[in-house]
């Protein structure tokens, strides 16, 4: 075997402009995502900067002033009057959506600028703003009829935009959210019998919700996990490069010759699953140490930690070079083209649904299901599964599973070598 | 041009399984992408100790009023199983009268649902406890769900013409761009021809013969624009008859923004078949480059997610970027030729450079 493992090595020297590119491009990947995507947990508004015209048609001080002058008009007791017109002033709707839209925590991702309606309109044709809230003209005074007195038919703020995209509707949610809130009081305080405004329950129930923590449990980080699903995936690669080495092989009668030097074909595949482990674990621990170094990835991991994600590797690794023996026998059965052809779609296939090319949760729950049988996606999680909890328990199983994958390929494999005289 | 098609046809009808293998697959990914991603992100609900399940039942009602997301009971297990193994983005544990949610990768989606369900949550235990406050519980709800369900804030969104906002399609989405990338693949596998022909030699015999090496070129070029443009040609009749999906309309557009993109891709596919000289070699670096382009154009997340501003000039020069540009414009916003017209520049300018670049290394030969 080790002659062979050496010419198999020798052979991919030769190409050593490709390994580097096929060991850079991952690395490429994983810095891009990672400088790419937020970490959402901890900054949950990303860089998101939103542009929002803010168009008023409304007067709110005419609006409050004729307000009042109604009130005057209603049978009401006096104190029930003045105390209406001092929550109306308090509660100017439109003054209460501008101090949301300028609070600190909002102004972080959106800027709101004051336009009027021609020219928010231009902008938001030329896409300088994304979106436009508009006060339009009455708001104040039906709002506060309906807010207060339960009277007509209220008018609602208008939002303004060309299309949704996860900006729009990031504001969207957030006067949404706020609208529900007011309303919600408005409406306990109207149930209890009293006015809206006097009733502030808010802050009355006590702290819900939260993320469940457990002990020795870690979070995956979106960085962790693109680093793994794309270190396996590349992984996978390394088997169909040597299989297409080997259909070479078959063609310029290299293996032949090797043959009559009276050499067991046997020998000749474990020196392909060799190398293909070697280079397949090669190509992870480069890409995971670059990333740790470059990224700091697993930051205060302790020497056990690094032991088990070396061993997940391992163990994967053994899976790939096996099937980089099926991938041979392949090369070996059918013309060079269609066996490549043939080994793209098993990439491509297992790749998709074990989730290396597409975010696993974006695929329907039988393909996630399916996904879990194939090496990458059970070495997926596997992984992840290692970073979060670190114990030997939880991954022992879907290690054993990939290495009875594992002997499993590499016994179709041989069953699949041509017999003698049929190359 | 024409004995250099009819010779790659020739060994294509020999045999077809592959290429129709490859159709037949990226129409089935595409289909299954189109169909997942079509309505709510589903979302495990399990109970802890002391939940009843009559409890349990009223706040997923709640909870699925939402538009985003479905909430599902499930067992305790496999529900965590799933976060656990990156299946699902969170999964929602209801306590008597509060919850916690569990999560295992730091994702948008998870942060998304566990906004929804506070506020859920919040609202509700707001009104209960002024209920409780007011002595006659069954009345106050009465009132409270009346002008809850008459609000005095509301907020009406709309389109500049005063339609609906054109409401973001995902799994359009998904479709496009996964379509788009398959047929990298497909094409990819047709003009890695030109680095086969040349280490078996048959490229320099055709050189010696009379056909001229623009016809040469010219052979390769159209049969593997022809077979990316059929795979995808076919991927959007199937969606278009066999699901009924809404693509725009104008189906015309969308097939000359797709031959443009398929133009590009050949170009593409030439100067990685340039920079490599055999088959092996083009086999190692095109897989690995190809997968890249939807993840920086962003063809897997929703519009906006990507703002980093050296990720998004590096999606400029992917032709992906553009072709979902265009195509998404033509189905989703109605988008003339004059909204195209810079995407689809964009893509003929990429064609060109590539192309030059590529057949000019081609032409290098072995060093």
């Amino acid at each position: 075997m080790l002659p062979f493992f050496k010419k198999d090595f020798l052979v991919y020297w030769r190409d050593r402009k490709e390994m580097a590119i096929a060991l850079l491009t991952p690395i490429v990947i994983i810095m891009v995502l990672g400088f790419a995507m937020p970490n959402w947990v901890e900054n949950p508004t990303g860089d998101l900067d939103l542009k929002v015209a803010v168009v008023t048609e409304d007067d709110a001080e005419d609006g409050l002033e004729r307000f009042r002058n109604s009130l005057d008009a209603l049978p009401l007791a006096p104190e029930e009057t003045s105390s209406l017109a001092v929550s109306a002033e308090r509660l100017l709707p439109s003054a209460m959506l501008m101090q949301l839209l300028e609070s600190e925590e909002v102004r972080a991702f959106v800027s709101a600028i004051e336009l009027d309606e021609e020219a928010a309109m231009r902008q938001l044709e030329d896409g300088d703003v994304s979106a436009i809230v508009t006060f339009p003209e009455g708001y104040t005074l039906s709002t506060l009829n309906k807010w207060l007195l339960n009277e007509g038919e209220g008018m609602a703020v208008a939002l303004t935009a060309e299309q949704s995209s996860t900006e729009v509707d990031m504001l969207r949610n957030l006067l949404e959210g706020f609208m529900q809130t007011v309303n919600l009081q408005a409406a306990i305080g109207f149930a209890s019998g009293g006015e809206a405004a006097a009733s502030n329950s808010v802050g009355l129930i006590g702290p819900v919700g939260g993320r469940e923590t457990i002990e020795g449990f870690e979070m995956v980080t979106s960085f962790q996990y693109y680093t793994l699903a794309i270190g396996v995936v590349f992984s996978l690669f390394v088997a169909m490069t040597t299989a297409l080495k080997a259909a070479t092989e078959r063609k310029e009668r290299v293996f032949h010759r090797i043959v009559l030097t009276g050499s067991h074909p046997i020998r000749y595949l474990s020196g392909k699953i060799g190398s293909t482990f070697c280079m397949a674990l090669l190509q992870m621990t480069f890409i995971f140490i670059v990333c740790h170094f470059i990224l700091d990835l697993f930051p205060a991991r302790t020497v056990q930690f690094w032991l088990g994600l070396a061993m997940v590797a391992l163990v994967f690794c053994f899976s790939v070079a096996s099937l980089s023996a099926v991938f041979t026998s392949l090369a070996f059965r059918l013309e060079e083209a269609t066996a490549g052809g043939v080994m793209t779609i098993i990439l491509m296939m297992i790749g998709t649904v074990g989730g290396s090319f597409v975010p696993r949760f974006v695929l329907p729950q039988w393909i996630q299901l399916v996904g879990e049988w194939t090496p990458n996606g059970r070495a997926l999680s596997a992984f992840l599964q290692w970073v979060q909890q670190g114990s030997p328990e939880v991954v022992a199983a879907p290690l054993l599973q990939l290495l009875a994958f594992s002997l499993a390929a590499i016994g179709a494999s041989i069953l699949l070598f041509p017999r003698r005289g049929r190359i | 041009m024409v004995p250099d098609l009819l010779a790659q046809w020739m060994k294509e009808r020999r045999s077809p399984y592959l290429l129709l293998t490859f159709i037949g697959l990226s129409v089935l990914a595409v289909v299954l992408f189109g169909m997942s991603s079509e309505g709510k992100t589903k979302i495990d609900v399990f109970l802890a100790e002391g939940t009843s399940e009559a409890e349990a039942a009223g706040w997923i009602e709640r909870l699925n009023k939402s538009e985003a997301f479905e909430f599902v009971l499930r067992d305790e297990e496999p529900a965590r199983a799933e976060v656990r193994e990156g299946r699902a983005m969170a999964a929602v544990q209801l306590l008597p009268d509060d919850y916690r949610i569990v999560a295992a990768v730091d994702e948008i989606q998870g942060l998304l649902a566990e906004r929804h369900v506070d506020t859920v949550f919040r609202q509700e235990l707001q009104l209960r406890a002024a209920a409780e406050r007011s002595g006659d519980p069954e009345r106050f709800r009465l009132d409270a769900e009346r002008i809850l369900q008459n609000p005095p804030l509301t907020l009406h969104a709309a389109a500049p013409d005063g339609g609906e906002i054109v409401s973001y399609d995902m799994g359009l989405q998904l479709m496009f761009g996964f379509a788009l990338f398959l047929a990298m693949f497909t094409i990819g596998s047709k003009i890695n021809a030109v680095n086969a022909e040349k280490t078996s030699g048959i490229w320099n015999r055709m050189i010696l013969s009379p056909v001229r090496k623009t016809q040469m070129y010219l052979g390769h070029l159209t049969y593997g624009f022809a077979a990316g443009f059929l795979q995808l040609a076919i991927v959007y009749l199937i969606f278009l008859y066999g699901f009924g999906f809404d693509l725009g309309g104008r189906f015309g557009m969308l097939l000359i923004v797709s031959a443009l993109y398929t133009v590009a891709a050949v170009a593409l596919a030439m100067l990685i078949a340039g920079m490599t000289k055999t088959p092996v070699q083009f086999n190692m670096v095109y897989p690995s480059v190809v997968p890249i382009f939807p993840l920086i154009s962003g063809a897997y997340m929703p519009p906006g997610t990507i703002t980093n501003d050296v990720l998004l000039v590096i999606g400029e020069f992917v032709p992906l970027t553009h072709a979902m540009d265009a195509l998404l414009g033509i189905a989703l916003y109605d988008a003339g030729w004059g909204d195209i017209f810079l995407p689809l520049a964009k893509l003929l300018l990429f064609a060109v450079i590539c192309m030059g670049v590529g057949i000019n290394l081609v032409e290098r030969g072995r060093r």
